[in-house]
């Protein structure tokens, strides 16, 4: 390619943003000299802007709880695709399954099915957000997280005990109205959700209730590995939460200050 | 004390909004986008072990970029897993699902919307890919490849003939280059 010619390539590279100071400056030579490549040009522009804008809107919706559901799963609950499931099922008709695996299909498919239960039911509308960090709680659960003692006292969210990390963390777990469960860390003055699960609702076959009690099971352990000696005592979460749980214990010597 | 699990989890929430619009260019209807999405963080977080976030002393921005196209990666695998197993005997009803579930826009907002979706519809997936991920998400081409798996040169060319498509069915006064 001669210096001074701009061919399509380098006029779509110049549209995405993908060339250095001396190749855009060639392009906008040639450009303001020739009204075809000009033209070429605008419709470019206009498709890429056209297809960002009607796209964009997708950034401010809320992100749906089944969303933020699926990031906070426990790392050790096995969440197997439904598909991926039947997949297996049909590829391996015949083939030699233990319970134990088939037992992990039942209890995935449980799994799928509490949490599609609670897409329909609410998880407490409002009650958490996703941002840079992780999960945060918000609104009713937040409030309860702050001001609530434990107890099954709240409308929408219980909260069930509190904990003092050995990192030095406040956390409290929580339960929704709608069943699910979780255990909420203070840090940098937000409750961020560490662990998010599922809840069964009450109306759930006998059947389905046995495979999902093993859930919270896996906040119980999260819980156990955070916390260091007792879970706090009725006063001291009093006084927690009369500090909005944000002075976690005696400050550290402070070497900046005067 | 890298934890690529972790480090992907903590990643995650930031990248919600920009996985969901890119499942968004991908699928038929926000219903199926959001499935896609679903999908996608479920086989990211099976498999964060085996997330490699390069360098090792990665900055917090390097890591979501890192995150980003690693997620990016796994939902175009979704897509294409997808696409082949369901085909596209789906089309038949997407007019209306589609239809179905965008209530409260203005008639024209949905028309545009309806033809950028049709115009997207009618590229091939490879295309759609290199669409979505340049044109719409922003992506360098260098990362673009990359959740490809494709060549630079190879995803510029199909680049360019989406483009081409493109400009013909979505230019305001149906210009045909």
């Amino acid at each position: 390619m001669s210096a001074d010619t701009v061919d399509e390539a380098m006029l779509f590279a110049y549209v995405d943003g993908e060339l250095d100071a001396a190749q855009r400056a060639r392009v906008e030579t040639a450009v303001a000299r020739d009204p075809e490549l000009a033209a070429m040009l605008a419709r470019q522009q206009y498709l890429k802007t056209r297809l960002q804008s009607g796209f964009d809107a997708v950034l401010d919706e809320p992100v749906p709880e089944r969303l933020l559901h699926a990031v906070a799963a426990p790392a050790s609950a096995q969440v197997v695709e439904l598909r991926a499931v039947r997949q297996s099922r049909a590829a391996r008709a015949g083939s030699r399954w233990s319970w134990r695996e088939w037992g992990a299909v039942a209890a995935t498919l449980v799994i799928g099915l509490l949490v599609g239960m609670n897409l329909q039911r609410g998880v407490g509308r409002g009650s958490l957000i996703a941002g840079s960090g992780g999960l945060m709680a918000s609104g009713a659960l937040a409030d309860a997280l702050t001001g609530q003692p434990a107890g099954p006292v709240g409308a929408e969210a219980s909260i069930g005990l509190s904990i003092r990390t050995s990192a030095g963390e406040y956390c409290r777990s929580f339960s929704l109205q709608s069943g699910s469960a979780g255990l909420a860390c203070r840090r940098d003055h937000r409750w961020m959700v560490d662990v998010l699960e599922s809840g069964q609702p009450a109306s759930t076959p006998e059947s389905f209730r046995q495979a999902g009690s093993s859930m919270p099971q896996a906040l119980r352990a999260a819980i156990e590995s955070r916390m260091t000696g007792e879970p706090l005592t009725e006063a001291q979460e009093q006084e927690q939460i009369g500090r909005h749980w944000d002075a976690a214990g005696p400050q550290p010597p402070s070497e900046r200050q005067p | 004390m890298t934890d690529p699990a972790g480090l992907l989890r903590r990643a995650l929430p930031a990248l919600l909004p920009r996985l969901r619009r890119f499942a968004r260019t991908l699928a038929r209807n926000p219903q199926d986008a959001d499935d896609l999405a679903q999908n996608t963080i479920e086989r990211a977080l099976r498999n964060a072990a085996q997330w490699r976030p390069s360098p090792p002393d990665a900055t917090a921005e390097q890591l979501e970029v890192a995150a980003r196209r690693w997620m990016f990666g796994i939902m175009k695998n979704a897509w294409i897993d997808n696409r082949r197993s369901h085909g596209r005997e789906r089309a038949l009803f997407a007019g209306e699902e589609f239809g179905a579930d965008v209530g409260d826009q203005s008639a024209t907002a949905l028309e545009a919307r309806l033809s950028l979706q049709g115009a997207l519809e009618s590229l091939a997936d490879e295309q759609r890919l290199a669409v979505s991920l340049v044109l719409i998400e922003g992506l360098s081409y260098q990362d673009a490849a990359e959740v490809m798996e494709v060549p630079i040169g190879t995803l510029t060319s199909r680049l360019a003939r989406a483009r081409m498509q493109l400009a013909r069915l979505l230019s305001p006064d149906g210009e045909t280059t």
